[in-house]
């Protein structure tokens, strides 16, 4: 069973209110106030001037404590991107990384296109990957985290904040803790939106929003064989704290089983959100071995994923 | 929906290349003069203290991938019964994966999953990049892997690059002289529309050698093609670029085909799509081999038509990423 080794996240010391972004990403006082009051964004943490993805992602590699000495089990590097483009070609931090980690015998990607619901994509590849290639002992890290350089104003206002910060994880194919129970993936490429101008592609993703991620959630839990009532907790991308709510209310879920907790102190961080999550959930003792808990998670394009783990 | 539980213990159900499709795009897309792109690659090259080419943009060159790869996907995938005529209900497919080295106009649209929704069966789609003209070799992999664990019978792999690049190099690259996608549908046996094309015929194998020196490479895949059924007697080997011109091996032991120049990503795929009917029709052992001098990757992918007994290759070739 694919299980996760071990799971780190890395978030940059720099605290940024969400009222000093309102200039740049085009928000006026009251959306900000909404934003803060109602969606429950606060602030996000962002890098220093200067530092650069390649810093964000090695830090994250650095808090993998049960990476040295296994580095020569690494046969695979997976980069989870959420955002398709992010580095001019052919500037590649991803084998950087891997120089600098000591990896670079293994075979590193980038996998993308499932917005920042590629972390999970990415989880179930490495999995199947290992399991192909037979070698009980061989381990796969996938990382996770962007930098925020441009911004789209069409976008709705509480789809515009961002945060940085990293995740890395160490995936095996045998593993006995955190292992994946199920997986699904609902790509709805008719929403996308980068579709033309006069599609309504935005208004249909927004009116489909909660039936699409409850509809991956209950289908995830019911491939794991379980009720939606045995699920321990659920790891959430960190979009606002309403639509999970609303969410919530669908699945007749509650709510404080969700950890929103990281979404007013880090807000959305692309496909690093499952990771830190994971950290905080383990930091605050959320998980006991044995507990079922799932990682969701949904990007524009669009695509709804959801992950049962068992802990 | 994609809908799995763990994945399942490996099978030797390896996909087998059934069907192909190639096209050159000689206009750019109207996209490539979508007013977003300034800003973006502005923001996004100036960090690293590159200037943009005004002159790509006036020109309104490039093309996207989602506009190149939906015409192949509804031509490879196409049902046709043993007549060559085709069938109304094309068959669906389970995975379909994009490869691509140099990056689209679509700055940032998650184009696989549109594509997801222009391909029968709506299914599972995603991208790999950031591994040179290995990324096509890794998608590959990934099919295989989907497919021995028992989530894939039927796989789209679709290799794009297109020429335009809106701002200055950071460091020298190959640039894609031409907009070019190759599109390969993969089957297991007995799933495909095809049935003739399967015959005899074994599954991909691919290996993938990391941290390769340049002068390393030649002894690695004459080593590589010594492994092959038969010493790899008869073979056609199909080399990109960057192995063409140090392949010091014994030419009059294979046939040799060059990837054309100016398709740095999708070349080798453009001329095993070429040649594959012939080679489906009186039976060949094809090796597609890359070698990536910057990132260090030396790829093959071997394949087997035609009517040897199956097996040989897959049981030749074993381990398959290694440095």
């Amino acid at each position: 069973m694919t299980a996760l080794e071990t799971v780190a996240a890395y978030l940059p010391d720099r605290r940024v209110p969400i009222e000093e972004l309102a200039g740049r990403l085009d928000l006026s006082p009251s959306q900000v106030e909404v934003l803060r009051r109602i969606r429950g964004l606060s602030e996000v943490r962002r890098q220093n001037p200067g530092e650069t993805l390649l810093d964000l992602l090695t830090a994250a590699v650095g808090e993998l404590d049960e990476l040295r000495g296994r580095e020569h089990r690494v046969r695979y590097v997976l980069y989870a991107r959420g955002v398709p483009v992010t580095t001019p070609f052919p500037i590649n931090p991803l084998h950087e990384l891997c120089r600098r980690a000591g990896l670079a015998h293994a075979s590193a990607f980038t996998v993308t296109h499932h917005a920042c619901a590629t972390n999970l994509l990415a989880v179930d590849l490495a999995g199947r990957l290992l399991r192909t290639d037979g070698d009980p002992e061989a381990l796969a890290l996938i990382v996770a985290g962007e930098t925020v350089f441009t911004h789209d104003a069409k976008l709705p206002p509480d789809s515009r904040v961002f945060g940085e910060g990293a995740g890395a994880c160490l995936v095996s194919a045998g593993g006995t803790r955190d292992r994946v129970l199920s997986y699904a993936c609902h790509q709805r490429g008719d929403l996308d939106n980068w579709l033309s101008a006069d599609s309504d592609h935005a208004e249909r993703f927004a009116r489909e929003y909660r039936e699409l991620l409850a509809g991956v959630i209950q289908a995830a839990v019911r491939r794991a064989g379980l009720r939606l009532e045995e699920i321990k907790l659920i790891l959430p991308h960190n979009v606002n704290v309403v639509s999970w709510r609303r969410v919530c209310r669908l699945l007749d879920f509650p709510p404080e089983r969700v950890l929103l907790d990281n979404v007013p102190r880090v807000g959305h961080t692309f496909a690093a959100d499952a990771f830190i999550n994971h950290r905080s959930a383990t930091e605050l003792g959320l998980l006991s071995p044995g507990d079922r808990y799932l990682v969701a998670a949904a990007g524009y394009g669009a695509t709804f994923s959801a992950m049962v783990f068992e802990h | 929906m994609f809908l799995t539980g763990p994945p399942a213990e490996p099978a030797g159900t390896g996909l087998r290349i059934s069907r192909t499709e190639r096209r050159i795009f000689d206009r750019s897309s109207e996209l490539a003069t979508d007013p977003s792109m300034r800003p973006y690659l502005s923001d996004m090259v100036g960090p690293y203290g590159l200037a943009l080419r005004d002159e790509v943009f006036e020109a309104g060159a490039g093309h996207s991938y989602g506009e190149m790869a939906e015409p192949l996907i509804g031509a490879v995938v196409a049902a046709r019964n043993p007549a060559g005529h085709p069938h109304p209900s094309p068959s669906p497919v389970d995975l379909l994966v994009v490869a691509y080295g140099i990056h689209d106009v679509r700055l940032g649209r998650n184009t696989a999953t549109y594509l997801s929704s222009r391909c029968p069966g709506n299914p599972l789609a995603f991208a790999v990049c950031d591994q040179g003209v290995a990324a096509a070799f890794s998608a590959l992999r990934t099919i295989d892997a989907y497919a021995a664990t028992g989530a894939c019978r039927r796989a789209l792999l679709l290799v794009v690059e297109q020429s335009a690049l809106h701002y200055e190099l950071a460091e020298p690259a190959r640039i894609p002289d031409r907009h070019a996608a190759v599109a390969l549908l993969l089957e297991t046996v007995g799933d495909t529309t095809n049935p003739e094309s399967q015959a005899g015929t074994d599954p991909v194998v691919v290996r993938q050698r990391t941290a390769v020196t340049p002068d390393a490479v030649g002894a690695l895949l004459a080593a590589e093609l010594a492994e092959l059924p038969g010493g790899g007697r008869d073979a056609t080997l199909i080399l990109g670029a960057d192995l063409a011109a140090g392949w010091t091996g014994n030419a009059g032991a294979y046939e040799v085909v060059l990837a054309p120049a100016g398709q740095p990503y999708t070349g080798v795929w453009w001329e095993l799509s070429a040649g594959l009917p012939a080679w489906q029709a009186r039976g060949r052992q094809v090796v597609v081999a890359e070698y990536d001098p910057v990132l260090g990757y030396l790829c093959t992918a071997a394949m087997r038509f035609g009517s040897a007994p199956r097996g040989q290759l897959a049981r030749a070739l074993t381990d398959r990423v290694g440095s």
